[in-house]
Parts: C-alpha cells; sequence; structure tokens
C-alpha cells in the first residue's frame, strides 16, 4: 500500500469524512431506492411533524422531507463536482500556458486573474448570476467561475517553480516538445495539491451552491435542493422547524466529510506542504 | 347624638368621599392626553416603489398617504362616500361634469392654501400621462376627461364626455399634494411628500423603514377622525420586514405594537393570547387571480384554460397551505365585493379526469418519459408571473403536473410586473386590483382597455362581454349596474380566462394597549387619526 | 504608490460590465406601463447616450461613477448611490463586527492548538475550526434566529438599525469566518514553531513565554495578517447572505434584490461599492504587511 494511502488511513478524521462522503455518495447514487416517497408529490398533510410514516416531518405542501434531502443530495453532489470541474479545467488551461511561457502571455492571464481576485467569492458568483440569470445550470457555472483564480494561481505557481528545474531545462533542450514537458514533469507535481485544492473546492462548491440557492438564485421551486428547502423553511422557524433544519444538517454533514478528507489528503500526501488555504 | 347614629353619618360621610374619589380619578384618567407611538411591522414586499399614491398603485401605499394628506371625498367604514376637503359635490343632468365645492379654511403643511387651482393642479397631474398614473387615473376616468375647471376659489369642475361611475371612489383615495411643494422637489417629490394631513413623513430608510410625526396644527374633524383637532400619537413607524418568519414574531417579543399582514401560520396564537387583539380585514376586488393569456397558445384554446379550472380545489388549496386563514375565490371577484355572483362558486370542482378528458380533446399527449404533455413536440409549459405568496405558485405546480402540465411560477417586483403583463410575456399573471366598486371588472375585462395604464391583460375578445362591461359604465342605476356585472362574471367564468385561487384577509394584530383601531370599507384600510397607545 | 491604487482598483473594470439587460426597457418598465413607443425609446436612448459604442458607454459610466453618479435604481426611483451609501455603513458596521467576533474567536483558537499540538486540546479546537468552515452560514443564522431570538427570546428578531440587533449576525459571520483563522493561525504557528531561530532562541536560554509571545507570534501574525485581509472579502460575502437571513438592510440586499428585479443601475453600484472596498482593505494589509515584515518592500 502506497505510504500516502496508509497515512490517510490512520488518520480517524480522514478515515470519519470518507465514511461520510461515501455514505452521501451511496444515497444519491441509489436515492429512488433509499427514498420513502416521491421527493415531488404531496403524499400528506402540511408542515406534520417528524413521526412514524414521515420520519423527518413534511413540508409546506406536504411533501415528504427524507426524501427530498435524499434526492437533493444528488443535486449538491453534482453542483460540487461539476464547478470544480469546470473550476480545474480553466484554471489549468489558463495556468499551464501562463506559467510555463511566462512573458506577455502570463502577464495578460495575471491582469485578468487579478481582476477576478477583486471580487471575493461569492460576490464573483453573483454578478455571473446577474449577468445570466437564476437556474442550477448558471450556479455551477459562477461557482466554477469563482474558483478559477485559485487554481490558475496554483497551476501557474507551481509551473513557474519546475520550469526552472535542471532536468527540465534538459528535457526541452533536448527538444521535448512543451506538451510532452507539460505533461511528463509538471503534471506529475501538480497531481498532489490539485487532488487537496478539488477536495476541499467540492465542499466550498457545495456551500455556495446551495447559498445561491438560498437567496434565490439557483435552483427553482419545486427541486429539492438542499439550499432552497433552508430557504422554504425560513417562514416557518417557529412552527415548523424541521422543514430547514434537515437540509441544512446535510449540507453541513456533507461538507464536514469533504473537508476532513481534503485534510487527510494534504496531511498524507505531504505532511510540511504550506496549507494553501 | 347616639354612637349608633354617629357611626351611620361617618359611614355616609366616608362613602360619599370614596365615591368622589373615584369618580375624580375616573375623569382625571378620561383626560389624560391620549398619545403614544404607534411601530407597525408588515411585509418586506409591501414597501412601496413610490410614496406617491398618485402614481404608485397598491393598496399600501394609499393607507400611508392617508396620514399625511386628506382627500376631497371620505369612504367610511360604512361604504358611504361623505364629504372630507370638499363640502359637497353634484354632477350634471347627462352625468358628465362634476362640480365639487371646497373648504375655505385648509392650507397645506407647507403653508400654503388648499384651494380650487391646488385641486385642479391634482387632478390635473393624475390624468397627465408623464405622471405614470396607473391606477387613479382610471379611477377619475381618464378616458373621458376632458379638462378640470376653476369656477372660484372654492368651486371646480370636472368635464367628462360621458358618464364615469366611479369617481367618487378615486376621489376617496386620491392624495391632494402642495403644487408648490411638488414643483419644488420634482422627481424627488414622493420622498418629501406634501399635504394637508395629521402627519408629516419624516424619514424614509428604504428596506428598513418609513416614520411619520403628528402635526399638532392639524385642524382634522369627522369624518376623517372622530375627535376635533391634532391626531392622539405622536408617531408612526413602519417597518417592513423581509422574512414572514419574523414577522409573525415581532409583535410577541414587543419589537412593534401592530403588525399589519399578519401571516396565516401564526394567527391561531395569536388569536388564543389575551395580550393581542387580532382584527380580519376582508378584501373586495379581484383576490389572488391569475389572469391567462388568452392571445398565445397554448391558453389560446379554451378547453386548455377550462382544464386547468379543473385540475385544482381551492377549499383544499387553503387548508393545506393557510390552516384556512384564507378566503376561498371561485370567480372574478372576491364574495365581499359588491354584485357578486354566487354562480361561480358552482361552476367548477376538482376532477382531473375531466382535466385530463379535455386537454387530451385539445390533442395534448403524454410524454411517458417526462410526465408532461406534447403537441407537436412542443411542451404544455406555462409560465405563471407573480408578486408574493410564491407557495401558491408551487401549490398549482404540484396539482397541474398531475394532469400533465408544467407550470413554472417566477416571482417579480411591481414593475417588472406590468411591463410583462403589457408585452404579453406570460401564460399566466397575476392581478389583484382591489378597489370598493365592482369597476374593476370592466378595468380588467373591457378588451379596449390596453392602453397608458390599461388593466386588460388577458387580451379576450368576446363582443358580447365588452357591450356588457360598456353599459355598465354608462348607466348610474346600482341595481342595473348590479346585473350587467353579474352577467360579466358568468361569461368571464364559462370561457375560463382566469384562475382564481385564494383572498388573503389582511390581518391586523395589535398588542391590548393600542386603541381606537378602526377598519375601512375595504380591508386594505383603516382609521389612524383616532388610535392612541395606553401607558 | 497611487498608481498602484489606481491599477489594483482598475481590476474591477472588465468584471462590472459583464451585467446585461436593455436598460431603456427597464427602466421603461414600470414607469410607463405600456407607453412605450419606439420613438420615446430612442429619444430616451439618446438623452442617455446609448446610442454610443459600448467602449464610450463605459467610459461614461467610469467617469460618472468617480464623480459619484451611479444612475438611477429602477425599483426605488432614486439616485443609486443614495441607496449605496445609505446601505454601505451597515455593511461596513457588520463586517467590522463579524471581523472582530472572528477574531477574538478564532485567534485563540488558533494558538492554543497550536501550543498544545498533537494533542487531545488541538484536537478539539480543531474541531470547532471545522465546524465553523463547514457549516452553511444561512442554516446557523437560521438556527440562532430559531433558538435565540424566537424560542429564548433573548435578542430581539428585527434588527434594523439598532446596534443590539448586530450582536446574532455578527455571532453568525464570526463564527464562520473564525474556523478559517484559527485554522490558519494554527498552521501558521506551528510552522514557526519548528524553525530554526526559535530554538536558537531557547538554546539562548531566554525565557519560553517571551521565547513563544515576541518570536513565534510576530511571525506567525504575518500570514495571518494576510488572510484577515483576504477574509474581510469572505465577511463581504457572508454579509450579503447574512444580511438576507437577518432581514439586515446593506449592500448585500441590495444585491440580492437588485439580481431578482433586474435593477442592473443598483447591482452595478451595489457591487463596485463591495469589490471596491474589499481591494482598498487588501491594499491596506499589503501597506501593513511592508510595515511589519521589513524584508519587503514596493517597487
Amino acid at each position: 500500500m502506497p505510504p500516502a494511502v496508509r497515512a490517510f488511513l490512520r488518520n480517524r478524521g480522514a478515515t470519519v469524512g470518507a465514511a461520510l462522503v461515501t455514505a452521501w455518495l451511496l444515497i444519491a447514487a441509489f436515492a429512488p431506492l433509499v427514498a420513502p416517497h416521491d421527493p415531488l408529490g404531496v403524499i400528506a398533510a402540511s408542515r406534520q411533524r417528524p413521526g412514524p410514516g414521515h420520519i423527518l416531518g413534511t413540508d409546506l405542501l406536504g411533501r415528504d422531507v427524507l426524501s427530498r434531502v435524499v434526492f437533493g443530495s444528488r443535486i449538491s453532489l453534482v453542483i460540487g463536482t461539476i464547478s470544480v470541474g469546470i473550476g480545474l479545467g480553466a484554471g489549468m488551461l489558463l495556468g499551464l500556458p501562463s506559467g510555463y511561457y511566462g512573458g506577455r502571455l502570463d502577464a495578460v492571464v495575471m491582469r485578468l486573474i487579478d481582476s477576478m481576485l477583486a471580487f471575493p467569492g461569492l460576490l464573483l458568483a453573483l454578478v455571473v448570476i446577474a449577468a445570466l440569470g437564476p437556474g442550477l445550470a448558471n450556479v455551477m457555472l459562477a461557482v466554477g467561475t469563482s474558483s478559477v483564480p485559485l487554481y490558475a494561481r496554483l497551476v501557474r505557481g507551481t509551473c513557474l517553480a519546475v520550469r526552472g528545474l535542471d532536468y527540465v531545462q534538459a528535457a526541452r533542450t533536448v527538444g521535448s516538445s512543451d506538451l510532452r514537458v507539460m505533461l511528463r514533469h509538471i503534471l506529475p507535481n501538480l497531481s498532489g495539491p490539485l487532488i487537496v485544492l478539488s477536495t476541499l473546492q467540492v465542499g466550498s462548491a457545495i456551500l455556495v451552491g446551495a447559498a445561491l440557492s438560498y437567496l434565490g438564485m439557483g435552483a427553482q421551486p419545486p427541486t429539492p435542493e438542499w439550499g432552497l428547502m433552508t430557504a422554504e423553511g425560513r417562514s416557518y422557524l417557529a412552527s415548523a422547524w424541521w422543514i430547514s433544519t434537515f437540509a441544512g444538517l446535510a449540507i453541513f454533514s456533507a461538507v464536514v466529510g469533504m473537508n476532513l478528507v481534503g485534510d487527510g489528503l494534504r496531511a498524507a500526501l505531504d505532511p510540511r506542504a504550506r496549507p494553501s488555504y | 347624638m347616639s354612637r349608633p347614629q354617629r357611626r351611620l353619618i361617618g359611614f355616609i360621610v366616608l362613602g360619599t368621599l370614596l365615591v368622589y374619589a373615584v369618580g375624580w380619578a375616573q375623569l382625571v384618567a378620561a383626560q389624560a392626553p391620549r398619545s403614544g407611538n404607534l411601530t407597525i411591522a408588515t411585509r418586506g414586499s409591501s414597501e412601496p416603489a413610490s410614496m406617491d399614491a398618485q402614481v404608485d398603485p397598491y393598496a399600501i401605499t394609499w393607507l400611508m398617504n392617508s396620514w399625511v394628506t386628506d382627500s376631497l371625498v371620505t369612504l367610511t367604514a360604512e361604504g358611504e362616500y361623505k364629504p372630507n376637503l370638499a363640502t359637497g359635490w353634484s354632477i350634471s343632468p347627462n352625468g358628465n361634469i362634476w362640480t365639487l365645492r371646497l373648504r375655505k379654511d385648509v392650507k397645506f403643511q407647507d403653508g400654503t392654501p388648499l384651494t380650487a387651482e391646488a385641486v385642479k393642479f391634482n387632478i390635473d397631474r393624475v390624468m397627465n400621462p408623464e405622471t405614470r398614473s396607473a391606477l387613479m387615473a382610471n379611477y377619475l376616468g381618464v378616458r373621458n376627461f376632458q379638462k378640470t375647471e376653476v369656477i372660484n376659489e372654492s368651486t371646480v369642475k370636472v368635464h367628462y364626455t360621458s358618464p364615469v361611475p366611479t369617481v367618487l371612489w378615486g376621489l376617496s383615495i386620491l392624495p391632494m399634494w402642495s403644487p408648490a411643494a411638488v414643483a419644488k422637489f420634482g422627481r424627488d417629490f414622493h420622498q418629501n411628500l406634501v399635504g394637508t394631513g395629521a402627519f408629516k413623513m419624516v424619514e424614509w430608510r428604504k428596506g428598513s423603514h418609513i416614520q411619520f410625526q403628528r402635526v399638532t396644527t392639524y385642524s382634522g374633524a369627522p369624518p376623517a377622525q372622530e375627535h376635533v383637532g391634532a391626531a392622539y400619537l405622536n408617531s408612526v413607524t413602519i417597518r417592513f420586514v423581509g422574512e414572514e418568519g419574523i414577522l409573525g414574531e415581532v409583535l410577541r417579543s414587543g419589537e412593534v405594537n401592530m403588525v399589519i399582514e399578519l401571516p396565516a401560520q401564526v394567527l391561531a396564537s395569536y388569536r388564543t393570547n389575551p395580550n393581542f387583539q387580532v382584527v380580519a380585514g376582508y378584501q373586495p376586488g379581484a383576490g389572488l387571480q391569475f389572469i391567462m393569456n388568452t392571445e398565445r397558445p397554448p391558453l389560446d384554446d379554451v378547453r386548455v384554460r377550462r382544464a386547468l379550472r379543473f385540475a385544482y380545489d381551492q377549499e383544499r388549496m387553503n387548508q393545506t397551505l393557510y390552516d384556512n386563514n384564507y378566503v376561498v375565490v371561485k370567480g372574478p371577484v372576491t364574495k365581499y365585493t359588491r354584485c357578486y355572483w354566487k354562480g361561480a362558486e358552482e361552476a367548477y370542482r376538482l376532477d382531473p379526469d375531466r382535466a385530463r378528458t379535455l386537454l387530451e380533446e385539445a390533442g395534448w399527449r403524454v410524454n411517458t418519459r417526462t410526465g408532461i404533455r406534447e403537441r407537436d413536440g412542443r411542451p404544455l409549459s406555462l409560465v405563471m408571473v407573480m408578486l408574493h405568496h410564491k407557495e401558491i405558485g408551487e401549490y398549482l405546480a404540484t396539482q397541474f403536473r398531475a394532469i400533465g402540465v408544467e407550470l413554472r411560477p417566477e416571482i417579480v417586483p411591481g414593475p417588472v410586473q406590468l411591463q410583462r403583463a403589457i408585452a404579453g410575456q406570460f401564460d399566466l399573471m397575476y392581478e389583484r386590483l382591489r378597489s370598493f366598486e365592482p369597476d374593476d371588472l370592466y378595468s380588467m375585462w373591457y378588451s379596449g382597455n390596453t392602453h397608458v395604464g390599461g388593466w386588460a391583460w388577458s387580451r379576450y375578445q368576446n363582443p358580447t362581454l365588452d357591450q356588457i362591461l360598456l353599459r355598465t359604465q354608462a348607466t348610474a342605476d346600482p341595481r342595473e349596474r348590479c346585473r350587467l356585472f353579474t352577467d360579466a362574471q358568468r361569461i368571464i367564468t364559462e370561457n375560463a380566462t382566469q384562475l382564481p385561487t385564494l383572498d388573503s384577509p389582511i390581518y391586523y394584530a395589535m398588542h391590548r394597549s393600542v386603541k381606537g383601531f378602526k377598519l375601512g370599507a375595504f380591508g386594505a384600510f383603516f382609521f389612524i387619526k383616532d388610535m392612541h397607545v395606553q401607558r | 504608490m497611487i498608481r498602484y491604487i489606481g491599477q489594483r482598483l482598475s481590476a474591477l473594470v472588465p468584471v462590472m460590465h459583464v451585467l446585461p439587460g436593455d436598460p431603456i426597457h427597464l427602466m421603461l418598465a414600470g414607469a410607463e406601463a405600456g407607453s412605450v413607443t419606439p420613438e420615446r425609446m430612442e429619444q430616451l436612448r439618446k438623452t442617455l447616450g446609448l446610442h454610443q459604442p459600448l467602449h464610450v458607454q463605459f467610459a461614461r459610466f467610469v467617469t460618472n461613477a468617480l464623480r459619484g453618479d451611479l444612475g438611477r435604481s429602477i425599483r426605488f426611483e432614486s439616485p443609486v448611490s443614495q441607496l449605496v451609501g445609505e446601505a454601505a455603513g451597515y455593511t461596513f458596521q457588520l463586517s467590522i463586527a463579524g471581523m472582530a467576533v472572528a477574531l477574538t474567536l478564532g485567534l485563540p483558537l488558533g494558538i492554543i492548538a497550536a501550543l498544545t499540538e498533537n494533542s487531545w486540546i488541538d484536537a478539539l479546537c480543531m474541531f470547532v475550526a471545522l465546524l465553523g468552515v463547514s457549516m452553511p452560514l444561512f442554516w446557523l443564522g437560521q438556527v440562532l434566529i430559531m433558538g435565540v431570538a424566537i424560542r429564548l427570546q433573548w435578542l430581539p428578531a428585527i434588527s434594523g438599525d439598532q446596534t443590539i440587533g448586530i450582536i446574532l449576525p455578527a455571532l453568525t459571520l464570526g463564527f464562520i469566518s473564525a474556523g478559517l483563522i484559527s485554522r490558519l493561525t494554527r498552521a501558521s504557528l506551528t510552522e514557526v514553531l519548528r524553525d530554526d531561530f526559535v530554538r536558537t532562541a531557547r538554546a539562548k536560554g531566554l525565557g519560553e513565554r517571551i521565547v513563544i509571545v515576541r518570536h513565534a507570534l510576530q511571525n506567525a501574525l504575518i500570514p495571518v495578517l494576510t488572510v484577515v485581509g483576504l477574509q474581510f472579502g469572505g465577511l463581504l460575502s457572508g454579509a450579503v447572505v447574512t444580511e438576507t437571513v437577518f432581514s439586515r438592510p446593506g449592500l448585500g440586499t441590495l444585491i440580492v434584490k437588485g439580481i431578482l428585479w433586474h435593477d442592473y443601475p443598483l447591482i452595478q453600484g451595489a457591487v463596485l461599492l463591495m469589490a471596491g472596498s474589499y481591494v482598498l482593505v487588501n491594499l491596506g494589509v499589503d501597506v501593513l504587511y511592508a510595515w511589519v515584515d521589513p524584508r519587503i518592500h514596493y517597487a
């Protein structure tokens, strides 16, 4: 077993996190089997307390909260992974050439990144939503876009560091194509930090995506999205607290899991690495 | 004197003194100046875009305007029009010319006098298209308006080309503004209102609150208020609370002493609490209804429209969403409206099978993969534009899904609603006109009302209906008008050109120390000038 | 230095002009409800200079913005600069309060964790920090409202402009930020504690406490300072959500409402102010950074 995996498994927090994440992945994958009712169907009286028949109660329209939380996992996980995919992809596309070639290209890309960094996280996502309009797809785009600077900087930084190394210089002198150099020498150095960043970013993407839906910019009713469900229960905090609480708890547990895994990965892959918060 | 006799005299003297003492104390208490500060909380979405009711078409603005200025006519709680700033009025025999006689002693809050010129200024301002009066102009008959004529200092004549039945109603909500102030502030007048009223607007923190301060020189009298002189309350503050959950709690926590539009889900808890009083203001008018765009498929097909009406049940909606605290509406107007047609209650009922049959007949087949009906490859998908009560949209969406119709509710702000309505960018559009007279039916359903400030959004063309509605505007006889309005409701219902749901009574809740509250003739109005807060 | 500031602020420019929508249509939307004739639209377009090419328009926006004119809000029918100016105060109040809570919670937590590295105290502190970093802000806010304001009635639910109303929102914001700050403080401090120069100082025999306090903390606080600057951005983002949860007025509420109502002038103004202040705060941190660490200086 590679030392990194061993280190990871020894870390109690990381294993708990992995268990949480795996649980949610399974729930999401087998949602129709796990959920007792149709998440969109009105099956019972409005605002029933948690009890037999509805373990987590029903919402305003009489829909089963448990089923909605279960199906909501699919949406949150999709938001998380696709946003990270967008960020990763765009970040690499920007950061690799920029760090590798340097010069004017680097200067332009850095200006662009600085531009985006002038806007704190959620604000950038909000500007994207303002431009594109509300909706789940746009949320993924918005969240992905707001994480691009992080990836771009990481990739660019590593590129800059590696590019100066002797054996890389040697490879270039010998005539290896740029692409080959990037793939063979730079990418391996990137993989560790990128994995850690991506894992942590999935958690962050879930949070930001849920926040956007909470504000009304993301998933629209009747989608059982966790952030939207928390918002829907807002008017009933005093009378039907279960509508909001369980959805929020779901977000919380999923993100805790991802963060534990991310921290564990970071510790396992490079115990002395500077934390790149 | 014997001892028993002395004791008796002692008792009598003591008793008399006691009676005097109690009586004196009560007298003193009764004469203690009534005052207090009223803090009201209401929905955040009620905050107007413009505080000038000559421009803003929403009922809360009329209410707040009545605090800072007066109108020519007052609609009493009993539903009668009584003189206020106007001492009397008369109509010419042909019904086209209104003569208004005015009080001679009224001054605006900036000291300028209320003269016939000022009244002319205000009426002309509403009629002027540049003012963008969406609703008030309609009530004052802008389409038939000719001119306003000043006869002398205290007499004004308003000339129309044909009779306008809603003039008194319009005059009862028309605020009188100081022409000098309007000229001075221009575009920002609506933040610096100057009227004749008992209060002055002193602060408007957007998104937070509006504060009003008493005008001690106010010389009010019945029917604007029951006592003579300045209002009792020192100040009135209205806070806009975006969160329904919080709106339901702030009265209980003592942060305010009154709530306008208490949310339905907390009503039971306030009703059973002796510290609070809950008053229900039932509203006439259209209710929370949705106009169907009859010009645009799929709702251009009457079968589809009727199918929608068979797809849901108002009673069940009321039960699920509002614990039966709302009012069921089954026709184009609520049952609290003059000339209400009871037949609307029998016209449709929950019958999903019938709905499905109608849709099949109209050529819409269910796509088994999505569950939504399609025709020629296009899905049966409807956009519903609304201002609030999102849960009604969601409830309807679940009901419609069961018959294979996809409903997409969208919440928008007032200006966007108006824009999309005029442009026809909707399938279902929220429209709730709430006036005391049934003439909203004319405003909304006469097909010619697609002009500036027009409210006929459904684009429904029916010559018979148009005829009937035109006649309501030309007749003065109330019984004939009611007969015509009843007919109109029948035609509208049969052709399913609108989707009625419920109506929200305006629930007023206040702490028991708040006294003198009096509900107006239509639920969204109350009289504030006799109110006070007891210590 | 001025050039540098200007450069940093100009970074905002490209993103700002992303917002779409025919402003004329929207302005006339509520306004003239139906009387939008082609002639009227053309007339307005000429008056506002919207017939000019995009870069000219944008230059006008920027020059106007510098003069303080940010246009007029469609929904509120008042100048954006007025609305944004009023709202900014609330948001900054909240951000500063949140930062205060975050620092008072986060710094001690991180320091204790670092000093007791790899003990159960460390694990506990970091667990609390993890909670802060993983918890959805809106959920925490709602839980606090439900518990503290509604059930216990210790604090008022509508804050509006009262000072007491800032407690719950600041606690919510602060707790979440504290998570990140404590993690960072711990990481930074542990690294410094391992450093050679600390070992040297210890070897010299100085009292343990002096060693820690003077050397380690000073050096550890430099990256923390940077993060505080960056966290201000996180606080601003958090303020957007917090203001909505607690129904507080502020820039966040304006932005959210602006987006939902397609009130583009409002969105532009509010976002500009938020982002601008973020840039300025980070500039300030950079300056402080240079002052604290003599090894850095700006060309």
